[in-house]
């Protein structure tokens, strides 16, 4: 096989959107995991309703980004709801506890989905300005691909702004190191909770609405990502934002990759990946919480 | 404490006769479906020895089903129809990879552990999937009638569902046998000291990381041979028996029941396929139903049916 420059530009691109896709989905996954010690299996099932509920409102509003919006705040909400009903009551337990409740609440979610929307397959539509191809460096790109991209990386720099500079972005990386000492500062950690909670279900349903337009929403989109987004928190050493970033970077380029190189078997990339990854390093890449 | 266990006693031969009459008086729905519930018994036994016992959750325990599947296709290809050559290859099979696999494992804990056992079983899945000359992919194999008895001298298929349950009956309760003499060992005993804390096991002068594969291959026996026993009861191998879903499954199945107890999962299993079975039947919209079921019991009864059970005696 012959490979071009134009073939692993393109190859890159895909696998660096990806990344930054999972970037997104499992940031918010990590944030959970990181403050709350919870392992949200219901994560890809948020994801899932954010798509739904951006091509929806799409439809009904005839805005794809005032549906960009709304889904996310609409699933922030129901994260709220998830998490004062039933999270709240069981800090502190196992984790295998925290995994049964959220396996049980997206299988609810997931219902629900099949219930409102049924089994069929949602094509969203590209806003026009950001439809055909854009041409560079001798490659021709989808321009809403490019949007992803840019768009999942004013996210994450969002968040990262939001972490590291401003005072609620203090008290959660205090948290995430210990919950006592916050308290004696005089902090409601089951607000702070609740909070890094509803913004973590949110990113997800960001991340959902967002790649609708590129991949379509359909009923497995949900477990299509779980799985990866895990991955993604395990290897970066859970908890850990930059790990997480780090993982989905990399595990962006290894599903890509493993496209191109190992046909047939593009999918054991990226479980090489991990094996590797924890079987040289078994804390993860960034091991913050030792 | 000895009334206690006369209690047990009087409920365990109640079950067992119950068990051993039950073809006669339900209808073969049942019988089937009960079938199955002991043959995943078998399995979930197996993990509750390294998950609920030695504390390492595996999201690979599918792996072991399936091989124990796929074992015995190319086993009934290669030479013999019959049971227990079957289980033989498979069981040599499920000690080689119990062992490379929990030898590797074994170096993480906690959820590293469970991601790295989903990493190993989703290697066995993809292969299953993808080396279609061999294994069909996912249409997967259809496999000839089970026989037992002596070849060449007396042999006989398997008739079902009759048959087939007194099988899966008689290999549950060994396993259940295999499984009480195991953790009541002094090897059990130290399985439940790892659990608690590892680092002491280590200081006693034991080498608590051949334990733990030691444990991790248990667990390999007993899902190759619930997995030989599925195949064979259902006819058909196809890489849904490798899925991490169903290793999923397992570990709800095993939460719900009451992990650590063995018997717990076995009726966590029992339960979760009834129910699965019946509104699945029922209803299209079963999922918000188990859901809820799995919600309730977190939030109501976390120690799992078995623990809410044992509560409610004490009371």
């Amino acid at each position: 096989m012959e490979i071009h420059f134009s073939t692993i530009l393109t190859s890159l691109l895909h696998g660096l959107i990806l990344g930054m896709v999972l970037v997104i989905v499992a940031g918010g996954l990590t944030i959970i995991f990181g403050m709350l010690d919870v392992l949200n299996f219901a994560h890809g099932s948020l994801y899932m309703l954010g798509g739904y509920l951006g091509f929806t409102l799409a439809t009904v509003t005839g805005s794809f980004w005032l549906a960009l919006i709304l889904a996310p705040i609409i699933v922030g909400f129901i994260g709220f709801l998830i998490e004062f009903f039933t999270l709240r009551p069981l800090y502190g337990r196992p984790p295998l506890h925290h995994l049964l409740l959220t396996f049980g609440i997206s299988l609810i979610i997931q219902n629900a989905i099949k219930f409102i929307w049924g089994n069929d397959i949602y094509t969203v539509s590209i806003p026009s300005f950001l439809s055909g191809p854009t041409r560079f460096l001798g490659i021709s790109y989808p321009t809403y691909h490019l949007f992803v991209l840019f768009f999942s990386l004013g996210i994450a720099i969002l968040i990262w702004l939001l972490i590291s500079k401003t005072r609620y972005g203090v008290a959660v990386r205090a948290g995430t190191e210990d919950i006592e000492t916050l308290e004696a500062n005089g902090i409601d950690s089951r607000k702070l909770f609740t909070a890094v909670f509803v913004i973590g279900t949110a990113l997800a349903a960001i991340a959902g609405a967002a790649i609708a337009p590129m991949r379509t929403v359909y009923p497995q989109m949900g477990i299509d990502i779980i799985i990866d987004a895990f991955i993604v928190v395990v290897i970066g050493g859970l908890g850990s934002i930059r790990g997480a970033v780090l993982g989905a970077l990399l595990l962006g380029q290894a599903v890509q990759f493993g496209a191109v190189f190992l046909t047939g078997f593009a999918d054991a990339a990226i479980y090489i990946v991990m094996a590797a990854i924890l079987l040289l390093k078994p804390s993860g890449l960034v091991a913050e919480t030792e | 404490m000895v009334h206690g266990k006369n209690h047990l006693l009087i409920v365990m031969t109640g079950l067992a006769l119950f068990l051993l009459g039950a073809p006669a008086l339900f209808s073969d729905f049942y019988v089937d479906l009960v079938t199955k519930m002991m043959i995943f018994g078998i399995a979930l036994l197996g993990y509750d020895i390294i998950a609920g016992y030695t504390g390492l959750v595996s999201l690979g325990h599918a792996m072991f089903l399936g091989l124990g599947g796929y074992c015995a296709a190319f086993t009934m290809k290669a030479f013999s129809t019959n049971l227990f050559p079957l289980l033989g290859v498979a069981l040599v099979c499920a000690l080689i990879v119990g062992f490379i696999v929990g030898y590797f494992s074994i170096q993480t804990k906690g959820i590293f552990f469970v991601f790295l056992t989903l990493a190993f079983a989703q290697f066995f899945y993809l292969a299953a999937f993808n080396l279609t000359t061999i294994t069909g992919g996912d249409n997967g194999i259809t496999l000839p009638k089970v026989t037992i008895g002596i070849p060449n001298l007396w042999e006989t298929v398997v008739p079902r569902p009759q048959g087939f349950y007194y099988l899966a009956l008689g290999f549950l309760v060994l396993a259940y046998l295999l499984c009480r003499r195991v953790i009541s060992s002094p090897f059990g005993k130290l399985l439940v000291a790892i659990r608690e804390n590892e680092e002491r096991v280590g200081f006693l002068g034991f080498n608590a990381r051949w334990l733990k594969i030691k444990a991790f291959m248990i667990s390999a026996f007993l899902g190759v041979t619930a997995g030989v026993l599925f195949a064979t009861y259902q006819d058909f191998v196809s890489p849904g028996m490798l899925h991490w879903t169903l290793s999923g499954d397992f570990i709800m199945m095993s939460i719900l029941g009451g992990m650590g107890t063995l018997v717990g999962p076995v009726l966590g299993g029992a339960i979760l396929l009834y129910v699965g079975d019946l509104l699945s039947s029922l209803t299209e919209n079963w999922m918000i139903f188990i859901g809820s079921f799995f919600v309730l019991t977190i939030l109501f009864a976390p120690q799992g049916i078995l623990g809410l059970l044992y509560k409610m005696k004490g009371k």
